[in-house]
């Protein structure tokens, strides 16, 4: 009856509609468990066909975990995901396959990505050969893939080693990789942060021309909230494991309602000369253990404005403006 | 104001098997008494190895290493080794290096490692440096309780500003800060950012800090220099600079920055930097630059300066 109900707010036009999604990982004792860690708990959204929905987050919050299950390499504990109208929460062997050909991932550290003892050519392969693709299709795919990442000509490229190659290049290998099956969702979990700052803006550039190109659909898992404004359609943000704020990006920037968004924007400076003698009211203390949340609102010991209820219910997820969705008691 | 920390002509180059790495190339800058420098440039700029060069942390492979750096008026580099150590390192110029959180070591307390500084630079006894080091804890903001905790027992932000107090415990007039904030969250980065502006005005010390991040080093400069291929291609005032910058990589540095409050397009600077190898002949910019004329394929620009303690390396701004 429950499940029922779950998918059927789902959208079917959307690609992937993720309803009260739980990770909860056993922490075991001997042959007991002891406890859960709540990686992720209750969480529920939607990503339309050709948009970027950021997740936003500090360490700890889920983000990754939550990328991660989306492409089934951590198991679901409750809830449903539903992609492209086909239930995949539970789906094994062969389906997996099929579910993973249609995704692509793109990992952090893009060094640690790329196998050291392989070219480039055979790390592009790899995936070709795994999903069966005629050997003589496959290296005509591997060096379109490359000219539409911008690794030209393909000839310096392509036989060279992922550490003859700078962070910039090795990241747009990895975007390579995971664009050549031509997937219709990318998880992208912190694709610019081991980038200088200088060349986060190209990458992210470069991935934003893709998208729209082939009409992805992108979860962009990210920490740093100023380049979500350029890069993203929707955002998320997450604490805790839970999603406290969910809008259209310029809605969540311009007018954030959680406490938490609200500081997160607040510690986040702008190249300005004033800021040096500027202090920020910044909440004090640390995001909390997932294995002991706190009761009530997750976020209620160090918010400013917690209110006695904070501390006794969890706060439910509320509609303000359409669709802009707070999980804050303020506006209950 | 007195000049807290002067450099003239610095070079540090190493030897590795492909030839010479120009690190630091040529580094000339003032910096007075409770003033702070943001160096910022790109990885492989050359920033860290000045950062290094000021302490004289410096590796084997060395190959040249000269100029002059004046702390307090002293030339140190005309001071041996034993004689850095005992008087300069620690206790004129500390540092909180890059990946901070790593700076400790695990198996000793955390009251220890704080009072070490003391111990070594200062020659004081192990109680008197504990009752310091307990201070000191007090002051970054961590409950005294912790002095007998082990670093596993401490968050990210806290193990952070264990190292910032220890830094500081010996009252030097320079801090180094490489990256100090570039493993930590978000908001835990700008809780470590207020408290170092708080130490600033309290101590009044001198930073120099080490970043790529513009956004960030706003927070804290009141001068900044921004390296190119291990020279200083900009040296100016915060004021000026995050307004009007004047040499074409920080334009288009700071045009590469996303901001959250002000409209305007973010741009990318085309090409990769150069190798420390073989810098480009000429500008070591003109590959990438937008505004490269003839002269800047041939010749190295000269050091224009704007105003007082104020200069450009491009020539765009060369006289005459």
């Amino acid at each position: 009856m429950q499940k029922g109900e779950d998918i059927k707010s789902c959208n079917p036009s959307d690609l992937l509609c993720v309803r009260k999604l739980c990770v909860w990982h056993p922490i075991r004792k001997f042959l007991t468990v002891s406890g859960y860690i709540r990686a992720l708990d209750d969480v529920s959204f939607d990503l339309e066909r050709g948009r970027i929905l950021a997740i936003v987050g500090e360490s700890g919050s889920g983000k990754t975990t939550l990328g991660k299950t989306i492409l089934k390499i951590h198991q679901p504990t409750k809830g449903r995901i539903i992609y492209d109208g086909k239930d995949i929460t539970f789906i094994k062997g062969k389906e997996i396959k099929w579910y993973r050909r249609e995704l692509g991932y793109v990992q952090q550290d893009p060094y640690g990505a790329l196998p050291p003892f392989m070219n480039i050519r055979q790390i592009l392969e790899e995936p070709l050969i795994i999903h069966g693709i005629k050997k003589s299709e496959r290296i005509y795919k591997v060096r379109e893939v490359l000219e539409e990442v911008k690794l030209i000509p393909v000839e310096d490229f392509i036989n060279k080693y992922p550490h003859m190659l700078s962070g910039g290049q090795q990241q747009r290998v990895v975007i390579a990789r995971a664009l050549i099956l031509r997937p219709k969702l990318i998880v992208a979990d912190e694709p610019v942060s081991m980038l200088d700052a200088s060349v986060r803006i190209e990458i992210l550039t470069l991935f934003r021309e893709l998208q729209k190109k082939y009409n992805l659909s992108i979860m962009y898992i990210t920490h740093d909230l100023s380049t979500t404004k350029y890069f993203s359609d929707k955002i998320a943000v997450m604490y805790a494991g839970h999603i406290v704020e969910m809008a259209q990006t310029y809605k969540v920037l311009s007018k954030p309602l959680h406490p938490y968004t609200q500081s997160l924007i607040k510690a986040i400076p702008d190249p300005d000369p004033r800021n040096r003698t500027l202090f920020r009211e910044i909440p004090p203390g640390e995001p909390p253990s997932l294995l002991n949340p706190p009761p009530g609102c997750r976020f209620h010991p160090r918010c400013p404005y917690a209110m006695d209820i904070c501390r006794r219910e969890e706060p439910p997820v509320i509609e303000v403006d359409g669709t802009h969705t707070v999980k804050c008691w303020l506006y209950g | 104001m007195e000049v807290a920390l002067s450099i003239k002509e610095l070079y540090l180059y190493y030897r590795v098997r492909a030839g010479l790495v120009k690190a630091v190339d040529g580094v000339f800058l003032d910096l007075y008494g409770n003033e702070s420098l943001s160096v910022i440039g790109e990885s492989g700029s050359g920033k860290s190895s000045l950062a290094r060069a000021l302490l004289r942390l410096l590796p084997k492979n060395v190959h040249r290493f000269e100029g002059n750096i004046y702390i307090d008026g002293e030339d140190v580099m005309k001071l041996s080794d034993d004689e850095f150590n005992s008087r300069i390192r620690w206790n004129k110029v500390s540092i909180v290096p890059q990946a901070s959180m790593n700076a400790l070591n695990p198996v000793i307390k955390i009251g220890e490692q704080l009072a070490e500084p003391l111990i070594i630079h200062k020659n004081m006894s192990k109680n008197e440096a504990l009752d310091k080091a307990k201070e000191m804890l007090k002051f970054v903001g961590i409950s005294q309780e912790f002095i007998d905790r082990y670093p596993f027992e401490l968050s990210g932000g806290m193990k952070q500003r264990v190292v910032i107090a220890m830094a500081l415990i010996t009252q030097p007039s320079i801090v180094i800060l490489d990256e100090p904030t570039s493993a930590l969250d978000v908001l835990t980065q700008a809780n470590i950012m207020n408290l170092l502006k708080k130490i600033k005005t309290d101590r009044k010390i001198s930073y120099v800090f080490i970043t790529h991040d513009i956004a960030l080093s706003s927070e804290i400069s009141d001068k900044v220099a921004v390296m190119y291929a291990g020279q200083i291609v900009e040296y100016s005032y915060a004021e000026k600079f995050y307004r009007e910058p004047q040499h074409p990589y920080s334009q288009l540095l700071l045009s590469s920055v996303p901001t959250l409050r002000e409209d305007r397009n973010v741009r990318f600077i085309p090409g990769e930097p150069p190798s420390l190898l073989n810098p480009p002949p000429g500008c070591r910019f003109h590959p990438r630059c937008p505004y490269a004329m003839d002269i800047c394929r041939r010749e190295e620009p000269p050091v224009t300066y704007i105003e007082r303690n104020s200069y450009v390396r491009c020539w765009l701004y060369a006289k005459g």
